[in-house]
């Protein structure tokens, strides 16, 4: 088969999803809300005007003005540059423990589902015993025995996050493995593995994408709350979660210090489930065929 | 058949809660460094730290440890707070009250808004209340509770004065839990308005709503009498799965409030490292996790006759 036989087919499809995506103005919202973080944060070190840990005593609690755009802290640090690099922290803890739930959760979720029988009761008994902790909490727990970081907190998301994926995973795979297609390639002499990641996996990445989608959403949200408490992201460095708990004493005197990074997790956290909600529309076959 | 379900769901609940009892178990041994001396600090003394061993049974191999602790566990004993030297299960009894009570009162508000707004979007789907609601409901689940806790209490205690600043339900009355449950409240009316929405618009399109209107009955007589209990089935299983996001976000919140319940001691107790006090914050909070999430099973399948004969 030619190279425009097999790519062919794949690109129209590709174009249609983005047709029926990018239709959905709400959805291009949350996109452009996305890619706006992502650049402001790995362009922070370019565009920050001062660094997130400069102090300039004299200029402390200053609302905003022209030599700081969104003010300073008790510290005298500049707002803007803080929030920048938090944005940077809030990025790297959002996409790296979403990518190592979806790593993990997607093998065990679809061992459990391919191998079935104790694979599977081991693993899904697991994963229930991991939900069955509220998620703030198990959070919370998890960074007391590890210790606060923001590679431990990379971890801690990754790992609270995984039961989710390794249930939608195994979920996909259990419908997928009694098809035909699958029968057809066992016969054809295919070792199990082979199939498990060159056919089924492949056709289950919809729930995975769109779940991959809103977890860092939560993955955000989850370690700001985590550094406001004083478990996460540890002094001087910046997250929007710490300069919230720092601006809470100042709310009445200096507002700004914990009302912008208030605004940007708010924001940030719409765009990633409106550009969701949008994916999951547009990949759901259900949705599509009632248009 | 019922009684059946039941016995089911309690077997299957099992190996869930050997996990949880191993996972807790286990918070002691996974922590960095020597847990006894990260919980004296600066006190630290040899014959007290060997005190702490005993009664902590480190001192035991890990696998007798872990039945020990567990046996402890199963007679209600909780240990001893390093730090305040209470018993664990004293200071939880005191605390969870408070917990509970802010719980129930998120839940309320969330429902009050929830409902209503979410059976009007649906009735005027499309709309500007609609759309209106959807946005709402969107920037609702965005906004952190501890953030929008904070301007809250700003706006309402500080600058308003209608709300006491912080304290518990005994000691000011309801009126300390309003601003506490409106804001852990909001992002869960958030979901659940998005639920009733999507139910109830699914509910409106069913036959036998539409041979009620055949019938002649009146649109009041169709949304409450028949579209609202259909629709209001899976909604009771999301409250049910929300309750947990309901607990962590009690963490927030109370620090936010100075409110005395559960999810403040578990910050002071992570924050001091006291490790016993620590296991059994966590094996309470996440026990009631599992029982509530039973609790909404059962209930599901008392409202909902179609699952009893599955």
């Amino acid at each position: 088969m030619g190279l425009r036989q097999t790519i062919g087919p794949r690109l129209k499809q590709i174009q249609r999803f983005w047709s029926t995506l990018s239709h959905n103005y709400i959805t291009m919202c949350g996109l452009g809300i996305i890619l706006i973080m992502i650049i402001l944060a790995v362009l922070a070190p370019y565009i920050a005007p001062y660094g997130y840990e400069t102090m300039t005593l004299p200029d402390r609690l200053q609302p905003p003005n022209t030599k700081h755009l969104l003010g300073t802290d008790n510290f005298g640090r500049d707002i803007l540059s803080r929030m920048l690099y938090g944005a940077r922290v809030s990025l790297i803890v959002g996409l790296g423990g979403v990518a190592i739930a979806t790593f993990i959760g997607v093998l065990l979720g679809s061992m459990a589902g391919f191998y079935g029988k104790w694979i599977d009761e081991i693993i899904m008994r697991i994963m229930d015993s991991l939900l069955a902790f509220p998620y703030i909490i198990l959070a919370v727990a998890l960074m007391a025995m590890v210790g606060p970081s923001l590679r431990n907190i990379i971890l801690v998301i990754g790992i609270t996050r995984t039961p989710r994926f390794a249930r939608v995973t195994r979920g996909s795979v259990l419908a997928l493995k009694e098809m035909d297609f699958v029968t057809a390639a066992r016969a054809l002499g295919q070792r199990e593995w082979r199939i498990l990641t060159r056919h089924i996996l492949p056709n289950c990445l919809t729930p995975i994408v769109v779940m991959a989608s809103l977890s860092v959403a939560t993955a955000i949200l989850t370690e700001s709350a985590l550094s406001f408490l004083g478990f996460g992201i540890q002094p001087p460095q910046a997250s929007w979660g710490i300069m919230i708990a720092d601006g809470r004493r100042f709310m009445l005197d200096a507002p700004w210090i914990a009302t912008f990074p208030g605004i940007a997790i708010s924001l940030t956290i719409l765009g990633y489930n409106l550009f969701g909600d949008g994916l999951r529309d547009a990949l759901d076959p259900k949705l599509r065929g009632r248009e | 058949m019922m009684m059946r379900y039941i016995a089911r769901r309690l077997a299957l609940l099992f190996p869930v809660l050997v996990g949880i009892s191993i996972f807790i178990f286990s918070l002691i041994h996974f922590a960095p460094g020597d847990p006894i001396h990260a919980a004296l600090g600066m006190d630290y003394d040899p014959e007290v730290a060997r005190q702490m061993e005993q009664e902590l049974g480190l001192d035991k191999p890990v696998l007798e440890q872990y039945f020990w602790w567990l046996g402890k566990v199963l007679r209600g004993d909780l240990g001893r707070s390093i730090v305040a030297g209470e018993t664990v299960q004293d200071l939880i009894l005191s605390r969870l009250p408070n917990t509970i009570v802010l719980a129930l009162g998120s839940m309320i508000v969330a429902l009050l808004i929830a409902i209503p707004l979410g059976i009007i979007s649906a009735i005027h789907k499309d709309a500007i209340i609609d759309n209106g609601s959807r946005v709402l409901a969107m920037i609702g689940v965005s906004m952190p509770v501890f953030w929008l806790g904070i301007l809250l209490l700003i706006a309402f205690s500080l600058k308003l004065r209608w709300f006491p600043v912080g304290g518990s339900f005994a000691e000011h009355g309801l009126k300390a839990l309003v601003l506490p449950s409106i804001a852990l409240g909001t992002s869960f009316a958030a979901l659940i308005t998005r639920m009733v929405r999507s139910t109830m618009v699914e509910v409106l399109l069913e036959d036998y709503i539409r041979t009620a209107r055949a019938k002649g009955l009146r649109d009041r007589g169709v949304y409450l009498r028949h579209a609202f209990k259909n629709a209001m089935i899976p909604v009771v299983t999301v409250v049910g799965m929300q309750f947990s996001v309901i607990l962590g976000g009690a963490v927030l919140t109370e620090t936010i409030f100075n409110m005395p319940g559960l999810g403040r001691l578990l910050v002071e107790a992570v924050s001091r490292r006291d490790y016993p006090l620590i296991q059994g914050v966590i094996l309470v909070t996440s026990l009631t996790f599992v029982l509530a999430n039973l609790l909404v099973d059962v209930i599901y399948v008392v409202i909902d006759p179609r699952i009893r004969y599955e």
